[in-house]
């Protein structure tokens, strides 16, 4: 696909690939055509370590019929490209059962995205050189920084066998630091990163300066950290830890195809309590800038703010077409693929467990001896049974109400309704982290968000030994 | 598989032309051609069908010892000229580095493991989906506690790549896949456990559905009732797929740029114990019958068996070709390139522990009152610079005499790499190699800490 395809579709082309993919039956046809530019600089030892950038295009063909998804790709888009990759699909389709195709809307029903700010490479290396220095600057103990930053232009073009036709842009800006620090025969690391859907614009001195210290502070906590306590006890989850509990130990129970296939361990729950009173958890793909925003899903289908918990209440799912249809729902946009190679499955755009009501000092001091998570690493679920687990990347012994010493790789462990069942206190900040979720094979960009919690006993899995954890 | 007809190829001599118009001398293309197909099942139905082929080209170029990379996924002329110009641009940008240049050819590998099936190509789109029906069904079949599956699967791979360069490098590596997996759910009343399973072939007449199915069953009913287990320390027994992830996880620590870098613990460590007396760490690409055989590596350079830790001493570091420069010592072929789109990286191939002697029952039969570990969750957050870890874990008790005992989820095991490798006590005959890479084989460790819950504490 070139620059043109998404900004002058020729609809007859589009109709005749979508007819073709229906010659033998089906129910619905979708073309997908992507064009993504990428850019990457790695920064590593003190200097440029590699330059790369691409371009991939391609088309993905689904063709639903009934309940069944059959979907093939292309890197070739040109007209006899697509004619042939719908050829395909009409002769792989079995069950052939024809349907009147409707006349495609000529105007895309999304337009496209202000262009986001450009920077050229030396700009960029710039703001890596200023990087490099704070993060050495921090601490006479940081040794190695890697930095990483990455600029990527996302355009789709969705045609579909009802008529519709969207279109979108989607910028993405990523900047990631990885410091390692060593004291004596000690080697410790720190990871941070700060992602958004926008331009050059977002990635300030400041923005920068923020992200590599905060790597370069947790590589050197971790130099004089202890073992991590094990055992069950108190956990204070800081605002600052990002929501990444909330996106493992809830958000992936409440995509609609878990759901849909009693996989879930919230199957059949709607309606009914499922966590605290005191947690509310929202999906919202419309926050401007957030790393899961986007103007329409992979499906064509605007993004929402998607309500899912309502103090304790099980309200919402997430849904693509196919999931909204069988659940008698309304779609909620969360139909998302990584790119052309792929199916849309329901996914998390920006989830968050909305602010409570308790003063996050008070939650902390309401704790005699417990767990206090101030950085969260990756985690992940167990959709059927609900057992989750992650990483702490920077976690504090909390005794008698404060903040105590640094403990190192403590790892929380638990099942995702009995947590969000036990949180009894919900502080009035919230703090935003920004990751990649990874389902079915596919990745794509997420934030999660939180406040302040309180859990009151959750299992901690650390390297001290049983038996030494102080009183 | 070396193709000594690719030199001639006319897509590379176009390539090198379009390189000398553009004034690029230094310069790699890497073409792959990647098709795959995917059938999903659930509940009697075929859920998806995927047909996937994806071709590109990746260029490297190196201008006065600077490095630029870029892709693209477009066959044209255009395409080619404007992606050799952008990878000559950037190497403007990099640092430079005396020993940043193209691969030498190395010498051809006098090995050729079994690495593809030609019946694949041929293999009807029906009998993959049968397959995949088959697999559910056996599944099903095995108990009425296991009445759905997450998914039934089906899917194959045809991968070739090609590398050319203007050293006069030029090698054509390509490989067969077929695999079926399957997630299964077993329930009693209110309690719901999944367990995955997979096994693979060079191709799908290789592949046996009704064990997959009924293995991934028998692991889903293990499952239930599984209780949080008590913070203890215990002896433990690692599953050969939990001893595959595991050291798939730690493989970074061993990379040559890390230690270029000082991002491994592991720097310096060549001709220290590491492990205990009975680790012998070997990373072999030459194998029949590992995933991961190749005779040639991301750059074209010659695969060979490497041995990384021998009785519990480091021996070994992954080098690529700038790597082995940087350190005078021969590239050890494990340059990684998993498609066109991204310049090659640093990793192993089909890592291997080698055995003690001893089969599996023998080392849980040692393992009294100790825990059988299944599976682990959040191996990605496994720290690759300081070999440290807290992973979550289920598993089953071990009896006295190693029987299995019951099932126990929601613990934590944490640890090192120093720490993991000094508590091998011994490693079962079992060597099998998993889809992705790494051979398992089960292990026995010494006792480690296991948090669970509080004895004091109920279940939340």
């Amino acid at each position: 696909m070139t620059q043109s395809i998404s900004e002058h579709p020729d609809p007859d082309l589009l109709r005749r690939v979508l007819d073709q993919a229906l010659a033998n039956g089906g129910d619905f046809a979708e073309l997908f055509l992507e064009c993504t530019d990428a850019e990457v600089l790695l920064w590593d030892d003190g200097k440029l370590d590699r330059a790369s950038s691409g371009r991939e295009r391609g088309a993905g063909l689904r063709v639903i019929d009934d309940d069944l998804d059959w979907f093939a790709n292309s890197n070739d888009v040109s007209a006899d490209g697509l004619l042939a990759l719908a050829d395909r699909s009409a002769r792989n389709l079995a069950c052939a059962r024809a349907k009147e195709a409707q006349p495609l809307d000529p105007p895309p029903a999304t337009g496209a995205d202000d262009s986001p700010d450009e920077a050229s490479i030396a700009e960029k290396i710039s703001r890596l050189v200023f990087a490099d220095r704070a993060a050495r600057d921090h601490d006479p103990r940081v040794t190695q920084a890697t930095l990483s930053l990455s600029t990527v232009r996302r355009r789709v073009l969705i045609a579909n066998s009802s008529g519709g036709l969207f279109d979108d842009r989607t910028p993405m800006i990523t900047f990631s630091a990885a410091v390692v620090a060593r004291a004596g025969g000690r080697l410790c690391s720190g990871r941070e990163a700060t992602s958004a859907s926008r331009g050059w614009e977002f990635l300030s001195e400041a923005k920068v300066a923020e992200v590599v210290r905060n790597a370069a502070r947790i590589a050197c906590v971790q130099l004089e950290a202890a073992p991590a306590p094990s055992g069950t006890m108190p956990v204070v989850l800081s605002s600052q830890a990002g929501g990444t509990m909330v996106h493992e130990a809830c958000g992936h129970g409440l995509e609609a195809d878990f759901y849909l296939k009693r996989l879930s361990i919230y199957t059949g729950r709607l309606g009914q309590k499922v966590a605290s009173g005191k947690v509310s958890v929202v999906d919202d793909g419309t926050l401007p800038g957030r790393r899961g925003t986007s103007r329409i899903d992979d499906e064509g289908l605007p993004a929402q703010r998607v309500p899912l918990i309502d103090k304790g209440v099980l309200v919402g799912l997430l849904h693509t077409r196919r999931t909204a249809r069988r659940l008698r729902a309304a779609p909620t946009g969360n139909g998302r693929r990584q790119s052309h190679h792929h199916l849309p499955i329901p996914r998390m755009r920006n989830t968050f467990i909305c602010p409570g009501e308790d003063d996050p000092e008070e939650i902390l001091a309401s704790v005699p001896d417990g767990l206090f998570v101030a950085h969260v690493g990756g985690g992940e679920v167990d959709i059927v049974s609900g057992n989750f687990v992650f990483h702490c990347a920077e976690a504090y012994r909390i005794r008698r109400g404060k903040r105590a010493e640094a403990v190192r790789d403590a790892t929380l462990t638990g099942a995702g309704p009995a947590v969000l069942a036990s949180i009894d206190r919900v502080g009035r900040d919230l703090g935003w982290g920004e990751g990649t979720c990874g389902k079915e094979g596919q990745h794509v960009p997420v934030s999660h968000a939180q406040p302040t919690i309180r859990i009151p006993a959750l299992v901690v899995g650390g390297a001290e030994a049983p038996g030494e954890r102080p009183r | 598989m070396m193709d000594a007809g690719f030199p001639s190829d006319s897509r590379a001599r176009a390539a090198f032309d379009a390189a000398a118009r553009c004034g690029v001398q230094q310069v790699e293309f890497a073409f792959v051609d990647s098709a795959s197909t995917r059938v999903v099942v659930a509940g009697g139905v075929v859920e998806s069908l995927e047909e996937r082929h994806d071709q590109g080209l990746g260029v490297r170029v190196w201008r006065e010892g600077r490095q630029g990379f870029a892709f693209t996924s477009d066959a044209s002329a255009a395409a080619l000229a404007r992606t050799l110009e952008t990878a000559r641009d950037l190497a403007s940008f990099a640092a430079p580095d005396p020993v940043q240049r193209p691969p030498s050819p190395s010498a051809p590998a006098s090995f050729a493991p079994r690495n593809r099936d030609p019946a694949l190509a041929e293999f009807p789109l029906q009998r993959k989906i049968q397959l995949a029906h088959d697999v559910e069904s056996s599944a099903r079949a095995f108990s009425p506690e296991v009445d759905r599956v997450r998914k039934a699967m089906y899917r194959d791979l045809d991968h070739t790549m090609q590398i050319a360069n203007s050293e006069g490098l030029a090698t054509v590596a390509s490989l067969t896949r077929a695999w079926l997996s399957i997630e299964a759910v077993a329930q009693r009343g209110a309690d719901q456990r999944t367990a995955a399973y997979a096994d693979w072939a060079l191709g799908p007449t290789g592949l046996a559905p009704e064990r997959v199915g009924r293995t991934g069953a028998a692991r889903a009913m293990e499952r239930l009732g599984a209780r949080p287990g008590p913070t203890r320390r215990a002896p433990l027994v690692l599953h050969r797929e939990v001893t595959a992830a595991l050291l798939e996880a730690l493989s970074p620590a061993f990379s040559g740029l890390r230690a270029l870098r000082g991002r491994t613990v592991l720097q310096d460590q060549v001709g220290r114990q590491i492990g205990a007396a009975h680790v012998t760490l070997v990373d072999d690409a030459t194998l029949d019958g590992a995933w991961g055989a190749t005779p040639v590596d991301g750059e074209g350079q010659t695969t060979r068996r490497l041995t990384l830790v021998e009785s519990g001493v480091m021996r070994g570091v992954l080098h690529d070709c700038y790597t082995a420069r940087r350190f005078g010592v021969a590239p050890t072929g494990h340059a990684l390139r998993p498609g066109y789109d991204g310049p090659p990286g640093i990793g192993a191939h089909a890592l291997h522990l080698r055995p003690t002697g001893e089969t599996a029952p023998e080392l849980l039969a040692r393992a009294g009152d100790g825990l059988f570990i299944t599976e682990l969750m959040g191996l990605h957050t496994v720290n690759p610079t300081t070999g440290e870890f807290s992973l979550g874990a289920v598993g089953r008790e071990i009896l006295p005499g190693g029987e299995l005992g019951g099932p126990v989820d929601q613990i934590a095991i944490s640890g090192s790499i120093f720490s993991l490798l000094g508590a091998f006590e011994a490693v079962a005959d079992d060597l099998e190699f998993l889809i992705g890479g790494a051979g398992g084989a089960t292990v026995l460790l010494a006792e480690a800490p296991v948090s669970g819950a509080a004895p004091e504490t109920k279940d939340p």
